[in-house]
């Protein structure tokens, strides 16, 4: 589904931040992104939901070859992929319903369309009693809870998570990994970024990669098998 | 009246809480100008209408009885000419009125040496020089004045007027332009991590631009009937000062129905304008960014 290689990355005429990578993203296939804090994490998942374009190399999403599409032919690849920001990146001015159903409105869809399908799905997430919120009005949790929704709304093929419990305790930390694998087991392809090492110790055998950037450069650790259940 | 707003931009954005009111004042000074520059045209139009229609004969004065039966033998010429509807001498008290001005009311006026003149009315389409070549030919140093210099300034006068309501107009609505632009590139600049998260989850250029469309033809909208309140206080103060019996200058400057249409083209453009210039400005920002 993704396929990446020898791609390097670098912003305006500063130097690489990524050089070189390779890797393959199989549709359905859940892995984790590790490295230290200013190792790459952030700017390879950037290039992946296509905020930046590599500047070499050769990227493949959903069998469309990115540095070959016109800009505006992008966003309907951006659709197919489902981000979860470190920082929520909420729209303070609209409502949890809103901010939630945000990939869906601009898909130019009705909102009597969608607004049974969002309200399943906030509570879903546990978030149906708070549809009318403000996210300054909701906890970090909670704010994070709207961010993963917003983020699977349109049912995504690829789905990125930066630090996904970064801003939230260890509890609601394993409740938000738990819905990011439960929708990895209904098809989507997951790929999580967190320097958290002990949340990697905890689910890596869930993993089926796990890949360290280092400077700039990706590793793959060997494959992880899962644990018999 | 529901007025069309984004769902997704915050209703007071940076670069656009001012800007109904700017709005509004560039409807006010537009309708102005356009409403000054019809009124102006229209009576300088009618004016030229009614200089067309008249001719003033002039015969030089002589005195005694010849004078006098030279007059009569003009007017039975022009009376009888198929160009002329009606034809009547100024008698001494027009006379004293018409230079009244310039001289006051002194009885010396009557012992001037003044022409005779005779006010024309013309037919419809009257040859008036068949006219002329008659008098000139039966009475030498009868002169025929049709006001062409008075038609001409007139005619001068209306072309610059519409020029000048013309160039106002543009100006004002440059200006407006200019604001809007202004404000579109403030209100994007404010909303950029808005912009951004839209575009990272898919979100197309056009669609970042029909909500700031959206949002800046809801202020537009706003503007106008702001803008309109000040317009319809002096129309009806005009028609109120001008009352049921105008100075003749002012029943000249009288605006008709096709007049009042024109003058509210400013206000039904001032919100498209504002809409599309919003639109154009973000599309191009956009894409640059791109």
């Amino acid at each position: 589904m993704i396929r990446v290689k020898n791609v390097g990355l670098q912003y305006a005429d500063g130097p690489e931040v990524l050089s070189n990578i390779n890797f393959t993203l199989a549709a359905g296939s859940f892995h984790f992104l590790t490295g230290r804090c200013g190792a790459g994490k952030s700017s390879l998942l950037r290039m992946l939901y296509l905020g930046h374009r590599p500047s070499r190399g050769y990227m493949e999403m959903f069998g469309k070859d990115i540095l070959q599409l016109e800009a505006s032919e992008l966003p309907e690849i951006r659709r197919r992929v489902g981000v979860i920001f470190q920082d929520f990146r909420l729209v303070s001015h609209l409502t949890v319903f809103e901010n939630v159903a945000l990939p869906l409105a601009i898909e130019g869809r009705a909102e009597q369309d969608y607004a049974r399908n969002v309200e399943e799905l906030l509570n879903w997430v546990g978030l149906g009693d708070k549809l009318h919120h403000y996210p300054e009005l909701l906890s970090g949790g909670e704010q994070q809870q709207v961010a993963i929704a917003r983020a699977v709304v349109a049912s995504p093929q690829l789905l990125l998570a930066d630090e996904p419990t970064g801003s939230v305790d260890a509890e609601i930390g394993e409740r938000l990994l738990g819905l990011l694998m439960e929708l990895n087991r209904q098809g989507a392809t997951l790929l999580i970024a967190t320097h958290d090492m002990g949340l990697l110790e905890r689910h890596r055998h869930h993993a089926g990669e796990l890949h360290l950037v280092d400077g700039g450069h990706l590793r793959q650790l060997p494959p992880v098998r899962a644990k018999a259940s | 009246m529901i007025i069309p707003h984004s769902k997704i931009l915050p209703r007071n954005m940076l670069g656009s809480r001012l800007l109904p009111l700017v709005i509004a004042v560039n409807v006010y000074l537009a309708s102005l100008a356009i409403l000054g520059g019809l009124a102006l045209i229209g009576a300088t139009g009618r004016w030229t209408a009614e200089l067309d229609q008249l001719v003033t004969v002039q015969v030089p004065p002589e005195s005694g009885a010849s004078g006098t039966a030279v007059v009569k033998s003009v007017l039975g010429v022009l009376r009888d000419h198929p160009a002329v509807a009606q034809a009547h001498p100024l008698d001494v008290s027009d006379m004293e009125a018409l230079l009244a001005p310039w001289l006051g009311q002194s009885a010396a006026v009557r012992e001037l040496p003044l022409p005779q003149l005779i006010d024309v009315e013309l037919r419809p389409a009257g040859d008036l020089d068949s006219l002329r070549k008659r008098l000139e030919a039966e009475f030498p140093g009868v002169e025929v004045d049709d006001h062409r210099q008075w038609r001409d300034q007139m005619q001068a006068i209306a072309t610059s007027a519409r020029l000048i309501c013309w160039s106002l107009v543009a100006m004002i609505s440059l200006a407006a332009i200019a604001v809007i632009v202004f404000a579109t590139r403030a209100s994007l600049e404010s909303q950029n991590e808005l912009v951004a998260l839209l575009h990272m989850i898919g979100a197309h250029n056009s669609f970042v631009a029909r909500e700031f469309q959206k949002h800046f033809l809801g202020i537009g909208i706003i503007g106008v009937l702001i803008g309109l309140v000040p317009v319809g206080l002096t129309i009806a103060a005009v028609v109120y000062l001008t009352g049921d019996d105008p100075a003749p200058w002012m029943g000249r400057l009288m605006l008709g129905p096709a007049d009042y249409v024109i003058a509210a083209l400013p206000p039904l453009s001032a919100a498209l304008i504002t809409m599309l210039t919003a639109r154009l400005t973000v599309l191009s920002t956009l894409t640059v960014l791109d």
